[in-house]
């Protein structure tokens, strides 16, 4: 809850005379005013930056080569100097945008040198670069916008390599693995583990459309984010980390659910050993760990990761692991009288029967006996359920 | 000191950008000057803006232009060229770094491609872009004709293009 709504709810009750002055002190106290975070300068910032870069690309021929390699190079400079200036005397979020700017005009300088001598790179190397510089400074003012302007130009790097040379530039995935591992080790935060899931989900799907010969390798390393959050004891820092794969892939089961249909040839058995064996590794890795966490009952995300390619209904076995992982959490969040677990699993089954309705590769009449007996099963989980709860509240006593 | 070293990382930037400004521009004053020919296409990049796609005739060589181990995809080749009339032509290409002969200058690249069966190569040299000012790319399209490209070679082997003109 925010403190807003705290305070205007103490209030009441310190009006109704339930609690005292000096009570009601002490709970607003409990919910710190948060800091206001500067995202207006921060756009400021990434629009001059922006301007920069451009202007650069329009390679607007009135100036001359040098002159603009000289505004480029002061405006740095000057940017930069502001920038440290202004963080040390006197204002971190001011000091900070103006060394966002700093940092993507040096980006700009680089394609700059680039287009005024016509050098055509063969990989996203200026990327690297320019990742590198912003890089070092963030490890200077060590802060979450100086991260995400990193992280960033990593991902842009890596979008661009995939896009313009059809290859994953392994030097922008390292520096994600590396910096993100330092990141993540200064900071355990989850603005910081988000950066890091959003940029890790990204060059994971460019891996695997450049330099893998199949899809499914997407999996594994989904599965792999999935696994390093489990073995991360800091919830702040696992659970975008959770999140984040497993939103990627329930979006590749939705695609997997239309792809794997009709002329979609499944490879042989012969030639996917190594990634069942690599899958089966990880899958059982985290499954004794969710147990040893006593925690098992998270399981029910990995129905999502479960491979279905070589199955003959691919596409319909794909739908079941939606509908699978929608019905675990459901059941969980009642089980346990978690709200928020029944919202998740409310959430897939309405967009797991959204799918169902609209995949095209079923006649109607399936679809028809598919709805029916779905019903007729849910009808009879929620009179179980409900049986179950109202025994528990007169048993038990609770409410 | 945290204060030292911040400017240490800005300094290296400047000098990042004049170091690569400079050696480039040192190419046409040091270096060797070749016309090669080429046919252009106008594409776009988001980060360096419209130009001209170079295509070269020295990028396909041919079996017998090969020195050596054949050279695997991706890697660094040398490729030797020497003037012929006006042109520049392959004439031994190879792996491994090696001395040109006299009159001749190497070219590095990147094998991009290989066909063994058929026995062509396809060398990447990095000089495929002709950035041009926005809206201007197209000029250089509708001319159709072969372009003549000068490079300029350096002795440390950095290169760039100098000029690019329409045939007469």
């Amino acid at each position: 809850m925010n403190r807003e709504r705290m305070a205007k709810e103490a209030r009441t009750w310190l009006e109704a005379e339930i609690i005292t002055q000096e009570q009601y002190q002490q709970i607003l106290q409990r919910y710190p005013e948060q800091k206001t975070k500067p995202v207006l300068l921060t756009f400021a910032a990434i629009f001059i930056g922006l301007g920069f870069l451009t202007f650069i690309a329009s390679n607007w021929d009135l100036l001359d080569n040098v002159v603009r390699l000289i505004i480029i190079l002061v405006a740095m400079a000057s940017f930069y100097t502001a920038g440290e200036r202004v963080y040390t005397k006197s204002s971190n979020i001011v000091g900070n945008s103006l060394l966002v700017v700093a940092v993507l005009i040096f980006g700009s300088g680089i394609f700059l040198t680039g287009q005024m001598y016509h050098v055509s790179s063969f990989s996203a190397l200026p990327f690297l670069i320019w990742s590198l510089a912003a890089f070092a400074v963030y490890v200077m003012f060590q802060n979450v916008i100086m991260f995400g302007l990193v992280m960033t130009i990593v991902t842009a790097g890596q979008l661009y390599s995939a896009m313009t040379y059809q290859a994953f530039y392994p030097w922008l995935g390292a520096l994600l693995v590396l910096g993100g591992s330092y990141a993540l080790y200064r900071h355990r935060h989850q603005a910081f583990a988000l950066i890091v899931t959003v940029s890790y989900v990204v060059q994971s799907v460019v891996w695997t459309f450049s330099e893998s010969s199949a899809y499914y390798w997407l999996i594994v390393l989904l599965l792999l984010l999935y696994a390093v959050s489990v073995w991360l004891e800091n919830e702040r820092v696992a659970r975008p980390m959770r999140s984040g794969s497993v939103t990627a892939i329930a979006f590749t089961a939705v695609i997997q659910v239309f792809a794997l249909e009709d002329g979609f040839s499944a490879p042989a058995l012969e030639d996917t050993y190594v990634f069942f064996l690599v899958w089966l590794g990880i899958m059982a890795g985290v499954l004794v760990k969710l147990w040893k966490q006593n925690r098992l009952f998270r399981g029910v995300d990995l129905f999502l990761f479960v491979p279905v390619f070589l199955l003959p209904w691919a596409g319909a076995a794909s739908l079941m692991l939606l509908f699978l992982y929608a019905l675990g959490w459901l059941l969980i969040g009642y089980q346990q009288e978690n709200s928020q677990r029944v919202t998740k699993g409310t959430l897939a089954f309405v967009v797991s029967t959204f799918i169902a309705y609209i995949h095209f590769a079923w006649d109607f009449l399936d679809k028809s006996v598919f709805f029916f007996v779905g019903g007729v099963l849910l009808f009879g989980i929620s009179y179980v359920l409900e049986r179950k709860r109202r025994s528990v509240q007169r048993g038990g006593d609770e409410r | 000191m945290k204060r030292l070293a911040f400017y240490f990382i800005v300094l290296l930037q400047i000098l990042f950008l004049i170091g690569v400004a400079l050696s480039y521009s040192a190419v046409e004053r040091w270096g060797e000057t070749i016309r090669l020919k080429t046919a252009p296409v106008d594409p776009h990049d988001p980060f360096y803006g419209e130009y001209v796609t170079l295509n070269y005739d020295i990028e396909q060589l041919s079996e017998s232009h090969w020195e050596g181990a054949d050279p695997e995809q991706g890697s660094t080749v040398y490729v030797e060229l020497q003037q012929e009339d006006e042109f520049w032509q392959v004439k031994r290409a190879s792996g491994n770094t090696f001395e040109p002969r006299e009159g001749a200058v190497i070219l590095k690249g990147m094998l991009r491609h290989s066909d063994r069966n058929r026995g062509t190569y396809w060398v990447d040299y990095g000089m495929n872009r002709f950035y041009v000012e926005e809206g201007t790319g197209e000029q250089f399209e509708e001319r159709q004709s072969p372009l003549i490209v000068e490079v300029g070679i350096a002795p440390w082997g950095q290169k760039r293009i100098l000029s690019v003109e329409t045939q007469e």
